[in-house]
C-alpha cells in the first residue's frame, strides 16, 4: 500500500528543548492512522510540521509522493487540517468565514456550493448565518472540520479534533470522521485518547517524549496476546520467563508474560525448576494496556539512558534501534531437561 | 489573498471607527474655524472667501491635524492589527495550512494597510473640502497661495487656480499617507514579530515619536535625513508657490525606505519563523 505521508528522521528542537526526536512514520494512503500520545509527548509538533507552520530542524517529510520543501508548498492543497483546535473570524459567520477560506487560494471547480456542500455535511446548514462568536464548541468543531474539507483535500490531518466536546459531539465526530474514511481518504489524526484511536482507526503510533515507541496495523496493535500465570512463586516464575527470553510484569494476581511464542515450553521449564502452576491462561490486551506498558518501558530507557527503543508489533519484542543485536534466543523445546 | 484581507478589514468594527475618529473631528475642526472666520469679521462668508481666501487653506488645515500624529497612529493600529488580529483570534495557522504562500500573505496584508492609509487620508481631505464649500459656497473660495522670498518670508499671494489647487491637495494627501503607510509598515513587522496588536502599534509609534525628537537635534547631522519624523510636515510647502519639491521629495525616500527596510525584514523574519500561534 502507498504511503500517503512519509516522515524520516523528522526532528524539532526549541533552544535545547528537543520536542520531535527522529520521527519516522509510514502512514497508508487510505486509511484512518491515529497518533497517540499523552499532552506534550510531540504531537502538535509533529502536525505542525507536517502543515509547514514549523520548519524542521532535520529531516524529511512527503505528502502523497512530493517533498514538502517550503512552508506553504503547493502539495498542502491537497490537505485538509485542523491545527490546535478551532478559530475563526469571530466578527464573521460561519458561512462567510467558509467563503473567505475559500477565497484563500482559489482553486478551479471549487466555488460557492461547495460552502453549501461542506456546512450541509458537517450539519451546520441551519446556522451558517449566525456570526461565529455565537457558536458553541461542538459547533466550532464541525466547522473546523467543514473548512479542512472545502478542498475535497485526499489527506486530512487533524490535531486533536474531538478535543473539548461533550458525549454528544464527541459522537457526531466520530461518525463524520468514519465516513470520511470510507471514501478512500488519508485521515491522520493526533489524540490523547486511547479508547478514540481504537475505535476510529486502521493504525495507530504512540509518541511519548518526542520520540516513536510503538507504531503497527491496529488489528495487530490491538491483538497483542499476552499469559496470564497464577502462581505461589512469582519472582521464580519472572527469572525462569526471563530466561526464555520473555518480560513478566507481576500484579497481585500472579505475573502477565509477553514474548513467549509457545505456552507449553513454558509450563514445561516453570515445571523443571519447581514452579507450582495453577493456571496459564492466553489473555488479549487492549491497545491502553499496550500503550502503557510503552510509555512506561520508555520513561525506563530515559530514566536508564539507554538507547533509544522502537516496540515492534509484530515481533512482540525490543528492538533497539541502533541495530544491536536482540535478548538472548528463547531455547528450543528440545533444549528442556527431562 | 488581498480580497480577503480587504474583506477581514472591512468586517473589523475597528477599522470604521479609527476612519470615523480622524475624519468626523477634522470636518467639526475645519467647519468650526471656518464658521469662526466669517463670525469675527462681521462680514459674510462669500466675502471673507472672495477677499482673503483663507477659506482654500481650511483642506490643508484639515490634513495638518491628522498628519503629525493622529493618521500615522491611526496606521500603526491598523498595521499591527494586520498579524495581531490573525494572532489572537489563532486563525494565522488555518491561513497557512491553505496554503498560502508567506511573503504573499505578507505583503497583501501591508497592501491593504497602504490602501487604508490612502483612502483614509482622501476621507479627510473630501470631508474637509466638502465642508469649506458648504461654508463658503462654492464658487467663491479662491485657491490662492503664498510666494514666499528669502528666508521663506510670505511676499505676496498667487492665484493658482482650481485644478492646481486639486491637485496640490492631492500631493499633500498623498505624501501624508505615505509616510503613515512607513510607520504602519514598522506596526505590521513588529505585530508579526510580538504576536501582538498593540505591541506593534506602540512601537511604530514609538519609533516615529523618537524620530521626530531626535530631528531637532542639529549636531547629528546627515542622519537627520533618515529620520521619519523630520519629514511629517514637509508637505505644507505645497500651499506656499513655488512649493518645495526637493523637500518633498526628500521625506518620500525616506518614507519609502523605511517601508522597504521593515518589510524586507518582516518578510524574512516572516519566511523563517515558527508559527506557534
Amino acid at each position: 500500500m502507498p504511503s500517503a505521508i512519509v516522515t524520516r528522521a523528522l526532528s524539532k528542537s526549541f533552544g535545547d528543548i528537543v520536542a520531535l526526536d527522529g520521527l519516522d512514520l509510514d502512514v497508508p494512503a487510505g486509511t484512518v492512522f491515529g497518533l497517540l500520545g499523552p499532552d506534550g509527548a510531540g504531537k502538535t509538533t509533529a502536525v505542525r510540521l507536517l502543515l509547514g507552520l514549523l520548519l524542521p530542524s532535520y529531516g524529511s517529510i512527503e505528502i502523497l509522493g512530493e517533498v514538502l520543501r517550503d512552508p506553504g508548498d503547493a502539495v498542502l492543497a491537497n490537505v485538509g487540517a485542523i491545527v490546535d483546535g478551532p478559530a475563526f473570524v469571530p466578527h464573521a459567520t460561519g458561512r462567510d468565514n467558509l467563503e473567505l477560506w475559500r477565497l484563500a487560494r482559489r482553486t478551479k471547480g471549487i466555488g460557492t456550493r461547495r460552502v453549501e456542500q461542506v456546512l450541509t455535511g458537517v450539519g451546520l446548514d441551519a446556522a451558517e448565518d449566525a456570526k461565529v462568536r455565537t457558536y458553541s464548541r461542538g459547533m466550532l468543531a464541525r466547522l473546523n472540520l467543514a473548512r479542512a474539507l472545502l478542498r475535497d483535500p485526499d489527506v486530512l490531518v487533524l490535531d486533536e479534533p474531538t478535543e473539548g466536546l461533550d458525549a454528544r459531539g464527541l459522537h457526531e465526530m466520530r461518525e463524520l470522521l468514519r465516513a470520511l474514511s470510507s471514501g478512500g481518504r488519508t485521515i491522520f489524526f493526533t489524540s490523547c485518547d486511547v479508547d478514540e484511536v481504537e475505535l476510529v482507526c486502521d493504525h495507530a503510533a504512540v509518541l511519548s517524549d518526542g520520540r516513536l515507541v510503538m507504531s503497527g496495523p491496529m488489528d495487530v496493535l490491538r491483538g497483542r496476546e499476552v499469559l496470564h500465570l497464577d502462581t505461589p512463586d512469582p519472582v521464580r516464575a519472572s527469572e525462569v520467563v526471563g530466561a526464555l527470553g520473555g518480560r513478566a510484569a507481576t500484579n497481585p494476581r500472579g505475573i502477565t508474560i509477553e514474548g513467549i511464542a509457545d505456552p507449553a515450553l513454558l509450563v514445561q521449564w516453570l515445571v523443571h525448576y519447581g514452579v507450582a502452576v495453577r493456571a496459564l491462561t492466553p489473555t488479549r490486551v487492549g491497545l491502553d494496556a499496550t500503550v502503557l506498558d510503552v510509555a512506561d518501558a520508555a520513561d525506563e530507557g530515559d530514566d536508564d539512558n539507554d538507547a533509544t527503543e522502537v516496540f515492534d508489533p509484530v515481533q512482540l519484542g525490543r528492538v533497539p534501534r541502533d541495530g544491536a543485536a536482540p535478548p538472548r534466543r528463547p531455547p528450543a523445546r528440545s533444549d528442556v531437561p527431562r | 489573498m488581498f480580497r480577503v484581507e480587504m474583506s477581514k478589514t472591512r468586517r473589523r468594527a475597528r477599522t470604521w471607527v479609527l476612519a470615523v475618529a480622524l475624519v468626523v473631528p477634522v470636518a467639526v475642526a475645519v467647519g468650526a474655524f471656518g464658521s469662526q472666520l466669517v463670525d469675527a469679521s462681521g462680514r459674510t462668508a462669500t466675502q471673507i472667501g472672495t477677499a482673503a481666501s483663507p477659506a482654500a487653506l481650511l483642506p490643508f488645515l484639515g490634513l495638518l491635524l491628522i498628519a503629525a500624529l493622529p493618521l500615522p497612529v491611526v496606521g500603526a493600529v491598523v498595521g499591527g492589527t494586520a498579524f495581531g488580529a490573525d494572532t489572537a483570534d489563532g486563525t494565522l495557522r488555518y491561513w497557512l495550512v491553505r496554503p498560502v504562500g508567506r511573503t504573499r500573505m505578507y505583503l497583501d496584508k501591508l497592501g491593504v494597510v497602504v490602501l487604508f492609509s490612502f483612502l483614509v487620508a482622501l476621507a479627510v481631505l473630501v470631508a474637509a473640502v466638502l465642508v469649506v464649500l458648504a461654508v463658503f459656497g462654492p464658487g467663491e473660495v479662491r485657491p490662492l497661495a503664498a510666494t514666499t522670498g528669502t528666508g521663506g518670508v510670505t511676499t505676496g499671494l498667487v492665484d493658482l487656480g482650481v485644478g492646481e489647487w486639486l491637485l496640490r491637495l492631492g500631493f499633500s494627501a498623498g505624501y501624508v499617507a505615505f509616510l503613515a503607510c512607513a510607520v504602519a509598515s514598522v506596526a505590521v513587522a513588529v505585530g508579526l514579530r510580538a504576536e501582538s496588536t498593540a505591541v506593534g502599534a506602540a512601537v511604530a509609534v514609538l519609533v516615529l515619536v523618537a524620530s521626530a525628537g531626535l530631528a531637532t537635534i542639529e549636531w547629528i547631522g546627515p542622519l537627520r535625513g533618515v529620520l521619519l519624523g523630520r519629514w511629517l510636515t514637509t508637505w505644507t510647502t505645497m500651499f506656499t508657490d513655488p512649493p518645495r519639491w526637493s523637500d518633498m521629495i526628500a521625506g518620500a525616500t525616506c518614507a519609502f525606505a523605511w517601508l522597504v527596510v521593515s518589510t524586507v525584514a518582516g518578510v524574512w523574519w516572516f519566511r523563517r519563523c515558527d508559527v506557534t500561534c
